[in-house]
């Protein structure tokens, strides 16, 4: 008796769970501001179709690639909080930037490569839930700017890289600080959470980069949900010493008369920055290769570079010195 | 005209309705105060905010509607959780109320663990924790489960206190006409309960409305999740988030009056006839 009131209870929790998964499971992804994926998921020339076709029959149905194959659509992450590489256009209601334009170019590739006619899905969860891993088959992979490094490589496959990121540091206009040490010993520093700059300021970034700066010490860190808040904090009378961020952000912002400066001309640090795809997921091996492929063809055409002009106003598709 | 001789001799109709218009005075005159200082807090405020925040009324023009359309995904989060939560709250109660040790722990254990944790933490637990075991649900559904589980949990108290409140002469009068424990149940007790937690619920409902922003967080695309991501790439988060909360507001006030008119409604069988 009290077995069967337990499992009549038990029970009535998954049919509300699966009702709720089948009624409530299009508004999530389809809710989006019109995105410009339907260019980027326009069928390929017909002419090559049968070549390639035979090329995705011969790919594994159970690795990441066959599953997005099948599924017919291709979901990316991307946070979309993050200008100039991707931000909600207000004219236009559509994802922008440097990134959304890399991921709409890839997409286009990828099917053009395969025959197929993935369409491109926007997924938008907060950075540090993409950076966490562990994705669950919630989307396929991030386009969104992640910077490799050796501790997110344990949670997630990358790419090749498609371009690299400097860290930059900007101080308030009514700064009187006009050098790096100067930040030394318990100066207040705002940064975006779980991003590279927050760990390079906590001494935990994990880069192969000969150039890296040695980062103040005694920082007294405030990390707010992303690097935009430090910069609109800052314009709304709050005082930080500092905002660590990635550098042509920054510039962005500076550009845009926000009431910071740029301390150095030079990166803190320059780090590559990758597709990433989830380590935990389906087996990623067929999708890396060609994305790795797409990506070495963007740069070898100019694609990537002509991207970044427009979006960065600046080449940061070749790796620095 | 001697008023002061002819009061005294007011018939009782005369100092009725005499009586009955100083009432009326009094009571328009509250309510002239009322919505005088309605109106005075409300001008404070709007000059207050208007003289700190800067309004960009071309890029207002834009963005409103873009974090209107939230409203729909709001409504619809809210709906569904709180249908979830109640009927968790249902359930929840009556194992509360059972005899039955394994299913009155099951249904403690289940209040005692989402009242004792964070509405957030548990959000961020069923989206990151649900694919680990194998279920892949969209961020969506995700977050009407996080709120229907939490608010079922609250709700399940309020459920069990409504129960609780029927007077017991009630039960007595269904044995007496011959029902069973079930019908007393079901035609005696739920309908008298469910109109004693009427308000709770528009209550709770109207909370619900607000800790729907949580779900921002994994990325629903509800009223706050558009204001904070229409604002940021001009650094105007500010205006947006000030734009949302006007949203909140008239949503709550709106429901609020719902509320009223149903609770004015379930009280009709406590008026004794005139």
């Amino acid at each position: 008796m009290s077995l069967r009131g337990r499992i009549s209870l038990l029970g009535a929790i998954a049919l509300i769970a699966a009702a709720c998964s089948s009624g409530g499971a299009s508004p999530a992804t389809s809710a989006a501001p019109s995105v410009a994926a339907s260019d980027a998921a326009s069928a390929p020339a017909s002419g090559s179709a049968s070549a390639p076709a035979s090329e995705a029959a011969s790919i594994d149905p159970n690795s990441l690639l066959g599953k997005i194959i099948s599924s017919g659509k291709i979901r990316i992450a991307t946070d979309p909080n993050y200008k100039p590489f991707s931000f909600l256009n207000p004219d236009t209601n559509t994802y922008e930037g440097f990134d959304t334009a890399t991921a709409e170019e890839t997409v286009k590739r990828l099917n053009e490569k395969l025959g197929t006619n993935i369409e491109l899905q926007w997924e938008t969860p907060s950075w540090d839930l993409i950076t966490a891993g562990s994705w669950g088959g919630r989307w396929d992979v991030s386009i969104g700017s992640m910077s490799v490094t050796e501790s997110r490589a344990k949670v997630v496959d990358f790419t090749d890289p498609y371009y690299y990121d400097g860290g930059g540091i900007a101080v308030p206009t009514n700064s009187t600080i006009t050098s790096l040490d100067e930040l030394s010993g318990g100066k207040t520093f705002c940064v975006g959470t779980s991003t590279t700059y927050e760990q390079w300021l906590n001494k935990t970034l994990e880069i192969v980069d000969p150039n890296m700066m040695e980062p103040p010490t005694d920082p007294q860190v405030t990390a707010l949900p992303t690097d935009n808040e430090c910069i609109q904090a800052v314009a709304a009378g709050r005082t930080f010493d500092a905002i660590v961020a990635n550098k042509n952000g920054l510039e962005d912002a500076v550009a845009s008369d926000q009431p910071i400066k740029m301390l150095l001309d030079k990166p803190i640090f320059t780090v590559s920055v990758a597709f990433a795809l989830d380590k935990s997921g389906p087996d990623t091996a067929a999708a890396l290769d060609v994305l790795n492929e797409i990506i070495a063809d963007m740069h070898a055409d100019g694609t990537l570079k002509g991207f970044s002009e427009q979006w960065l106003k600046d080449d940061v598709t070749t790796k620095p010195e | 005209m001697a008023t002061a001789t002819t009061a005294p001799q007011a018939t009782s109709a005369e100092l009725g309705s005499r009586i009955e218009d100083a009432e009326r005075h009094r009571r328009v005159r509250w309510r002239v105060v009322f919505v005088t200082v309605w109106i005075v807090i409300l001008v404070a405020l709007v000059t207050f905010v208007a003289g700190t925040v800067r309004l960009d009324t071309t890029f207002l023009n834009k963005s409103v509607p873009f974090i209107l359309a939230g409203v729909t995904i709001t409504l619809l989060v809210s709906f569904a959780s709180i249908a979830i939560a109640i009927v968790l709250a249902i359930l929840g109660a009556l194992g509360r109320l059972s005899r039955n040790p394994v299913l009155n722990a099951i249904a403690s254990f289940y209040v005692s663990f989402f009242r004792g944790t964070p509405l957030l933490l548990q959000i961020l637990f069923l989206y990151l924790g649900l694919p680990q075991a194998g279920i892949v649900l969209p961020a969506l559904p995700t977050g009407i489960l996080a709120l229907g589980f939490n608010y079922g949990a609250y709700m399940t108290e309020i459920f069990r206190a409504g129960i609780q409140a029927v007077p017991n002469g009630q039960t007595e009068a269904a044995y007496s006409l011959g029902m069973t424990d079930r019908t007393t149940f079901r035609r005696v007790i739920v309908p008298q309960a469910f109109r004693i937690v009427t308000p709770a619920i528009g209550n709770d409902f109207i909370a619900m409305l607000k800790d729907s922003s949580l779900v921002s967080v994994i990325g629903v695309q509800e009223i706050l999740w558009r204001a904070q991501t229409i604002g940021r790439p001009t650094f105007q988060s500010m205006q947006t988030i000030l734009v949302a909360a006007m949203v909140y507001w008239v949503l709550t006030i709106l429901f609020s009056i719902l509320q009223h008119r149903l609770e004015r409604r379930m009280a009709i069988g406590d008026r004794r006839p005139a």
